[in-house]
């Protein structure tokens, strides 16, 4: 079905569609939590709900994927009632949209394998029908048609006219703004323009001097509107912008609100030949700005029918916004360079800004009213949208108001961000490795010992500073934020809250957070099962809750901060709290604890849901109560390096804090030496080394050395029979021992001796190795030669059960 | 040590440029991949020739310091580091179950990948790039001799009076860890 050129840009679609949909999601969700008695929503969100799925529309018929056109087309005219306030918004409206998202999002996973769209034909079918329906069942009885717009009462006087300008916002919104644009693509783009063009002016001229001039005009305008659609996925705004503005103004003399005179079909042409000048700049690679972009939009706008009114208005506005590229371009710069954010799929990482743009279109949950307050009549959404985007990069200042005034220009989209390759930058990241293995070597070479250069000295410093300051940015490219990760989970929230049966509000923290793109990959899953838990477990019904003062609507917090070097997720609920007699008791029934339990800590408890198979559930629901759930959050987390800490007050709630390292990719470590092979153990489950006496080591009969140290009694594990390595030492005394700590047990490595501190980048074990036991990685020393990074974790919890299996 | 060792580099770049220069003129039959079809590297361990596929080579390096790795066959020696990245490697006799021999100036790792890993085969000596056409190659016997399990062998390469035993890298490499 596709060439391999198209299939680049089909795969381009899918991940900008998955996007979308991604942001389509919360923001339907939203859309019903804002619902105010009356049935009125938010029309801001509704809109850009709206032109989520009209861009997708362009684009999937761009590709002619004619399913996802008739999809998006059909949801698309239902949001159209909705946004024309010609019906009421209800809930099984939000469902029916949701499931095409699924939907959607089905035909899409199959396009990316397939690179088909029909395999679903059956389902979009049957899924178009409903929409079909309930579009229908919304347009009948023509009651509520002509309900004033009370959140924006300025939009009566000239209904058409907004939501024409609506319309042009949805067209210039740069939602396919990073799609990467292939040489072909650029080609078949040129040609196309080329004819276009030529028809469409055909077209206006023979507008001019015929009788059947709205024939011809409809003609100009679909060639304008392809021409128009074709720009906007190449991500040419200004381009698009114009053609948007040309087209709607065309619709008006099409509907005959415009007399098409001459001064009109001057201007229109004026249009044709500056977009044909544009283009033929395009091809010499001259970039897309239109010269001339905002004369020629105050003519047309001069054209509306509703007069230089909104002209008027907006002309100062794209004054201003002409005025600031320059100084907006260095600021995205500095973005660029110094912080990504981007929700990112399969293997790229959208860089900077323009994935904010898209953010923008999805204000993540907010109350309502501030939304309200987004829609000031003569901004354009645009600005607005750009604006509220300025705020996603920097949530210190949440004044949509305020940022709306600093409306940044268009063309931002063009020098913003570029898409990168997931496997470049991780060549990127192992070149950096390595430069700083070899500045290390060279800084650090055995030759130099004993001699004092002077000048080396000061130089190599400045190597070290550059790489290190490389290093650093080279880490910060593959920060992510977390905010795509934290948007699923509204979605998730409202389902299970509805199938749970329990009203649920959530509230989203620092979801601008970076973290590395693996950390990404890994926390998703565990963040799903902890949410629903929080919800079918945590969280009383509404009865329940009413009967102890709280709110019938139950709340969960998920939370992401930076907290000494590593970031902190927490997912905490206001519901019962965990019963630490009942978990007990149900640990001793499964024989994972032995006696009373009054020795364990309430936090050790707790931690007992995390084995495979637990659950306090008295029965298996459809959300939860397998006991499968914590046991992956367990896993997926270790696998990352990280840590879950549980908190709860009975009655009052949990908190489930995930701890999870900044980056895998250093590691702060400390060598030791055993035999011939170097160690390197990761410096945060250090605790302290000491050389022992003899008098503080004790022989228990079975073997078991153990050492006290203080108060302390901890078990000694000797490195070298443990690798079954010919040690330097064997007396205790003679070595050194390493006291290492992981969730509270701690265990004395006995070493040869220790060799230094050191920052080293983690290279991951090949695959033909596999796991080792109780090693995490390797690395390349300064001198060239390669450590293993222990696993402090599983080196001490096998060593319990060996201590256990031989006691 | 460092001559033996460049000279053969050099053999093995020639053998690669050369195929190159025939490349060119194959092209036209679209197929890079035939110019190395009937290469063998070979290589020799306790006196017999053993001989692998060029396309699956990379490099040949002399003996590293080899860092020991915990918990896996015994065969696999450990790893060494190869300009930055971490090569696994397998010594070849104690695949084979062959008695372990002290490593001398001659010997060295063949660095080969394939399924996607790089890894190192520590070796006897190396030997030289040799052509086996297919009609000069023998099937694999039953049962190899030293007892040796015949499904690492992909074949008998004939040349003159000598037989090379041609192996399959990746039975031979990922192939069932019996021998652990």
């Amino acid at each position: 079905m596709f060439s391999e050129a198209d299939l680049e840009i089909c795969a381009a679609f899918v991940e900008e569609g998955m996007e979308m949909i991604d942001d389509v999601e919360p923001q339907l969700v939203e859309l019903e939590a804002s619902q105010d008695e009356a049935g009125n929503v938010d029309l801001e969100t509704v809109n850009s709900i709206f032109r989520l799925f009209h861009s997708m529309k362009g684009s999937a018929g761009f590709l002619e994927l004619k399913n996802i056109v008739e999809l998006t087309h059909k949801a698309e005219n239902l949001l159209d009632l909705f946004r024309k306030e010609q019906a009421v918004l209800e809930g099984p409206d939000i469902a029916l949209l949701l499931q095409t998202l699924d939907l959607l999002r089905k035909v899409m996973e199959d396009l990316s394998t397939s690179g088909r769209d029909d395999t679903y034909v059956d389902e979009v079918e049957v899924q178009v029908k409903l929409l079909l329906e309930s579009i229908r069942h919304k347009t009948e009885p023509k009651i509520a048609l002509e309900q004033p717009a009370p959140a924006r009462p300025a939009a009566a006087p000239s209904a058409k006219a907004t939501g024409d300008s609506k319309d042009a916002e949805a067209g210039t919104q740069p939602v396919f703004p990073s799609i990467k644009v292939t040489p072909e693509m650029h080609a078949r783009y040129m040609e196309e323009a080329e004819e276009l063009l030529d028809s469409a002016e055909q077209n206006l001229l023979a507008a001019m001097d015929s009788n059947s001039e709205d024939m011809d005009l409809a003609e100009a305008l679909r060639c304008l509107h392809s021409f128009k659609g074709n720009s906007g996925f190449m991500g040419y705004a200004d381009l698009e912008k114009l053609t948007h503005r040309t087209e709607t103004r065309l619709e008006n003399v099409v509907a005959g609100e415009i007399h098409a005179d001459e001064t009109a079909l001057g201007v229109f042409l004026e249009v044709v030949d500056t977009t044909r000048s544009t283009v033929a700049k395009l091809a010499d690679d001259a970039g897309a700005e239109v010269d001339g972009l905002e004369e020629l939009l105050v003519k047309l706008d001069a054209l509306s029918p509703d007069g230089g009114a909104t002209a008027g208005t907006k002309a100062p506005e794209l004054q201003a916004a002409a005025d600031e590229p320059a100084q907006d371009k260095v600021v995205v710069g500095e973005d660029a360079a110094a912080e990504e954010k981007a929700p990112s799929k399969s293997g790229f990482i959208p860089l900077a800004n323009m994935t904010r743009k898209k953010t923008a279109a999805a204000p993540v949950p907010e109350p309502a009213a501030e939304a309200g307050v987004q829609a000031p009549v003569e901004t354009p959404p645009e600005a607005v949208a750009q604006a509220s985007a300025v705020e996603v990069a920097r949530p210190a200042a949440r004044k949509p108001a305020v940022a709306a005034a600093k409306s940044s220009p268009p063309s931002v989209q063009s020098s913003g961000s570029i898409r990168v390759d997931l496997a470049k930058l991780d060549s990127l990241m192992n070149l950096v490795g390595e430069l700083v293995i070899a500045e290390a070597m060279v800084t650090r070479n055995p030759d130099l010992l004993g001699y004092e250069f002077e000048n080396f000295e000061k130089s190599s410093h400045h190597l070290r500073r550059i790489t290190s300051d490389l290093q650093d940015v080279a880490m910060s490219v593959r920060m992510v934020p977390l905010s795509g990760t934290f948007k699923k989970m509204v979605r998730l929230v409202h389902d299970t809250g509805l199938k749970a049966n329990k009203k649920v509000e959530l509230e989203l923290f620092g979801e601008e957070t970076e973290v590395d793109k693996t950390v990404i990959e890994q926390i998703s899953d565990p963040l799903v099962h902890i949410v629903r838990n929080a919800i079918d477990h945590g969280l009383e019904t509404a009865e329940q809750r009413t009967e102890t003062t709280k709110s019938p609507v139950g709340k969960v917090t998920i939370s992401a901060r930076h907290e000494s070097g590593e970031v902190w997720i927490t997912v905490a609920d206001d519901g019962k709290g965990m019963d630490r007699d009942v978990i007990f008791n149900k640990a001793l029934e499964k024989g994972l604890v032995e006696g009373d339990g009054s020795e364990m800590r309430d936090e050790d408890v707790f931690k007992l849901i995390f084995e495979p198979g637990f659950s306090t559930a008295a029965q298996v629901t459809e959300i939860s109560g397998r006991g499968v759930g914590m046991d992956v959050v367990r896993k997926n987390i270790e696998k990352i390096n990280g840590k879950v800490d549980i908190k709860s007050v009975k009655g009052l709630g949990s908190q489930f804090i995930m701890r999870i390292p900044l980056t895998m990719a250093i590691i702060e470590g400390m060598l030791v030496r055993v035999g011939r092979s170097t160690y390197n153990i990761p410096l945060l489950s250090i605790r302290e080394a000491i050389r022992p006496e003899a008098e503080q080591v004790t022989t228990t009969p079975d073997g078991i050395e153990v050492v006290k140290l203080r108060e302390d009694m901890i078990p000694v594990i000797r490195m070298h029979e443990l690798y079954g390595i010919e040690p330097s030492f064997t007396e205790l005394a003679d070595g050194t021992l390493v006291i290492v700590e992981n969730d509270g047990v701690a265990g004395a490595l006995f070493v040869d001796e220790i060799l230094g501190q050191q920052q080293t980048v983690v290279k991951a074990l090949s695959n033909y190795v596999g796991h080792p036991h109780g090693v995490s990685g390797c690395t390349i020393l300064g001198d060239g030669r390669i450590s293993l990074i222990l696993d402090v974790a599983t080196i001490l919890n096998q060593a319990a059960t060996t201590s256990v299996a031989m006691a | 040590m460092r001559t033996f060792e460049n000279k053969l580099s050099e053999e093995l770049a020639a053998a690669f440029k050369e195929e190159d220069d025939e490349s060119l003129d194959e092209m036209d039959d679209g197929s890079f991949d035939d110019a190395q079809k009937d290469r063998y590297m070979t290589f020799g361990i306790a006196g017999q020739n053993y001989g692998v596929e060029i396309l699956n080579v990379t490099e040949i390096v002399g003996l590293q310091t080899i860092a020991e790795v915990p918990d896996v066959p015994h065969y696999v020696k450990g790893m060494i580091n190869l300009r930055g990245n971490v090569v696994p490697v397998v010594d070849v006799r104690l695949r084979f179950g062959m008695e372990e021999r002290e490593y001398d100036d001659r010997t060295c790792v063949i660095v080969v990948s394939c399924s996607g890993s790089t890894v190192g085969m520590i070796v006897d000596f190396v030997n030289e790039v040799a052509v086996f056409p297919e009609e000069n190659i023998s099937p694999a016997p039953k049962r190899g001799e030293h007892g040796l399990n015949s499904e690492y062998i992909s074949g008998m390469g004939k040349q003159g009076e000598k037989v090379t035993i041609l192996l399959d890298i990746n039975c031979l490499l990922h192939g069932e860890k019996a021998a652990v």
